[in-house]
């Protein structure tokens, strides 16, 4: 074969051997120039293929982490709640090699973990089973270091509220897989757990410096009467933004369940209550507003009022002729009960109606209380609602109705969500202005000389009405269960801010000579909200006092 | 060789080149830009936590700790406010009469006129 080779034969080119040497050449080097053609042509396709193609996973849009729950934020954005990244750990029946090992071994980071009932799960035959959600970190790397095959983590999202009980009532909480059971969370379940809904937040009203100042000052009143309870709120009276909403006994939002029914329950907005005497207020400004009531007219309050079965007293009886105004600032219950008579019960049912007082507000909570009233509307219980008995209804929808009688007679609902633009034209009319005033001058004067003189801060023009209501026990009203409350608002001059604070069976210490009614455990409380509130929400200290009151003839001329 | 062909060559290599080089940055550039949103996502994460733990260590009730024990801080009272920056004073200048907010009033203020007010005045006006 190799002597068949063309070099051996240079001398005859013509040779068939070369010849076929040469178509054999001709062959391979069209075989391998095909080839070489084929691999250029796909180094140019690949050299102009677009580099999207390449590497795909890096491109696409800036990514926005969504967590699967948007926070709730206070007015000035400070977070309530949140949700924040945590590991909870679950187990792979099929793959746990010694169910009764592995349980023993995990008891020694959760020292609280039921074993006998984890065994059972993990001879269930499920595939997937709960050990423990939402750990610490410490635990997770503790049980890391256990090394059991058949159990993972995974990474879940765990609501947070850094508040702690600050916001207890207001802001709610979640159950363990997120879902809001309570306060705004439930309110807004779908908005705030919708990722359509975004990073969008939810803004409340509230103000956390507000908030505290009178969670603090609740605290120390519902501690220093051993109160049973204590509901309180600070209004805006022009808006009907509600800056601060408590309710006590609170719990941690963190830990709700550990919290009893008693602590979740919320006497603000959920709470009906038969609030006593701060009723006067509502029932002055429909006399004036309906011109059956004049600041001139008087009323024999020499002696309890008999109607019936029922005994009508007054809690500081002046036993004699009292002025209107004296009525209100001294808060007699005989007074406002003829007043009431003189008014009508279908002037008194129709004006409560249009404060809302008969029917569940719309407020943004879940909760919320619905009002109890006589039906039939008798004599007796016009002359009771005169006086704040016989009608029970939220300390959220009282303070709302209040305002409407400072604030030039506009009723505004409340709400608990800032909308960002200012609420205007959001109330309905029910006092007229003047009704209004004269309200104004008699809150005012019940605080220079009435029986709110303890919630008075100067310079601020406190104005307000105290309450103190017996509180409905099995049939009849019990003498030494009261419910002591007070409505203050300031400036006066220009009304701005209501504070509530209701106390539910305080008890009086000697500081307060044994008295428990609204004037000596829930009116110093509000002074001291306002003193510390004023000054953060940027109320000037004013310099005069409120005119309209120098108008106000207090005492009859006959009394000396 | 031909001119022509060794420059068509060499342009062919420097093309090939050129490429190569321009597609392996892109390639570390996309990579990082990976990285990078990796990063930013891991960012937001730490932000949302650090703004709880921001809200935790700002929550009045544990300010009010730290004021108790560092600070003698009170809540402000009215007549500590002055209504304009005019009216504080100044360490260099000669003590000026300040007017506070609630303590004097305007010289247009009528004085109490009804006797009522007289009658309270003294206990409820008196700065």
């Amino acid at each position: 074969v190799i002597t068949q080779g063309a070099p051996s034969q240079p001398s005859n080119p013509r040779s068939p051997s070369l010849e076929a040497v040469r178509t054999r050449l001709v062959i391979a080097v069209f075989a391998f120039l095909g080839v070489f053609l084929l691999l250029g042509a796909r180094l140019v396709e690949l050299g102009l293929s677009s580099p999207e193609r390449v590497a795909h996973a890096a491109t696409g849009g800036i990514p926005i982490y969504v967590a699967k729950r948007a926070d709730i934020t206070d007015r000035n954005g400070i977070v309530l709640a949140t949700n924040l990244e945590t590991s909870s750990l679950y187990a792979d029946p099929a793959k746990v090699l010694d169910a009764a090992d592995a349980a023993e071994k995990l008891s020694t980071v959760f020292p609280d973990l039921a074993k006998a009932e984890l065994v059972d799960a993990l001879h269930s035959g499920r595939r997937f089973v709960w050990v423990r959600r939402k750990l610490t970190p410490q635990q997770m790397v503790a049980v890391n270091a256990l090394g059991l095959p058949g159990f993972s983590f995974r990474t879940e999202e765990e609501r947070v509220y850094p508040q702690g009980p600050l916001f207890s009532h207001a802001v709610g909480f979640v159950d363990v897989d997120g879902r809001g059971l309570a306060g705004t969370e439930r309110y807004f379940d779908k908005a705030l757990g919708d990722p359509a809904y975004g990073e969008q937040d939810v803004r409340l009203t509230l103000d956390a410096r507000v908030q505290f100042a009178l969670h603090d000052e609740m605290k120390k009143v519902f501690a220093a009467y051993r109160a049973k309870g204590a509901a309180g709120l600070v209004l805006d009276v022009t808006t009907g933004e509600v800056l601060a909403l408590v309710s006590l006994p609170d719990f941690d939002p963190n830990l709700p369940s550990t919290a009893t029914p008693e602590q979740r329950f919320n006497r603000v907005v959920q709470g009906v209550y038969e609030l006593g005497s701060i009723f006067k207020t509502l029932t002055f400004a429909i006399g004036f507003d309906t011109g059956r009531i004049s600041m001139s007219d008087g009323y024999d309050a020499s002696k309890p009022l008999k109607v019936g079965k029922f005994l009508i007293r007054d809690d500081h009886p002046k036993n004699r002729f009292l002025t209107v105004p004296e009525i209100f600032i001294y808060s007699s219950n005989i007074g406002a009960a003829q007043m009431a008579l003189d008014i009508g019960a279908d002037n008194q049912r129709v004006y409560l109606e249009k404060l809302g007082l008969l029917t569940a507000p719309l407020f943004e909570m879940a909760e919320v209380g619905r009002p109890l009233y006589p039906d039939p509307w008798r004599e007796i219980n016009t002359m009771t609602i005169a006086y704040g008995h016989g009608i029970a209804v939220s300390p959220l929808q009282m303070a709302a109705a209040i305002a409407a009688t400072v604030n030039g007679g506009i009723l505004i609902p409340a709400t608990l969500v800032d909308e960002g633009e200012p609420r205007k034209d959001a109330g309905t009319r029910v006092f007229s202005e003047d009704a209004s005033a004269k309200m104004r001058a008699l809150m005012r004067l019940t605080v220079i000389e009435g029986t709110g003189k303890q919630a008075d801060v100067k310079g601020y023009l406190v104005g307000g009405k105290t309450g103190t209501a017996e509180k409905a026990g099995a049939g009849a009203y019990q003498e030494h269960a009261l419910l002591s409350s007070f409505a203050g608002v300031f400036p006066m001059d220009a009304p701005r801010y209501l504070i509530l604070i209701v106390l539910d069976e305080p008890t009086g210490t000697a500081a307060t000579f044994n008295y428990s009614g609204g004037g000596w455990v829930a009116a110093p409380a509000v002074g001291s909200v306002i003193l510390r509130i004023a000054p953060m929400l940027g109320v000037a200290p004013r310099q005069r006092e409120l005119v309209a009151v120098r108008d106000v003839v207090i005492h009859a001329a006959s009394n000396p | 060789m031909r001119p022509a062909l060794f420059n068509g060559l060499a342009l062919v290599v420097a093309a090939g080149a050129g490429l190569y080089f321009l597609k392996s940055t892109i390639e570390d550039r996309q990579q990082h830009l990976a990285a990078l949103k990796v990063d930013y996502v891991a960012d937001q994460k730490a932000l949302k936590v650090l703004k709880a733990e921001w809200a935790y260590l700002n929550s009045p009730e544990y300010l009010k700790e730290l004021s108790a024990r560092y600070l003698a801080l009170k809540p402000l009272a009215p007549g500590e406010v002055v209504l304009a920056a005019a009216e504080i004073p100044r360490k260099s200048e000669p003590a000026l009469p300040v007017t506070f907010a609630y303590q004097t009033p305007l010289p247009d203020e009528p004085a109490p006129a009804a006797s009522l007010v007289a009658a309270r005045s003294g206990k409820a006006d008196e700065p």
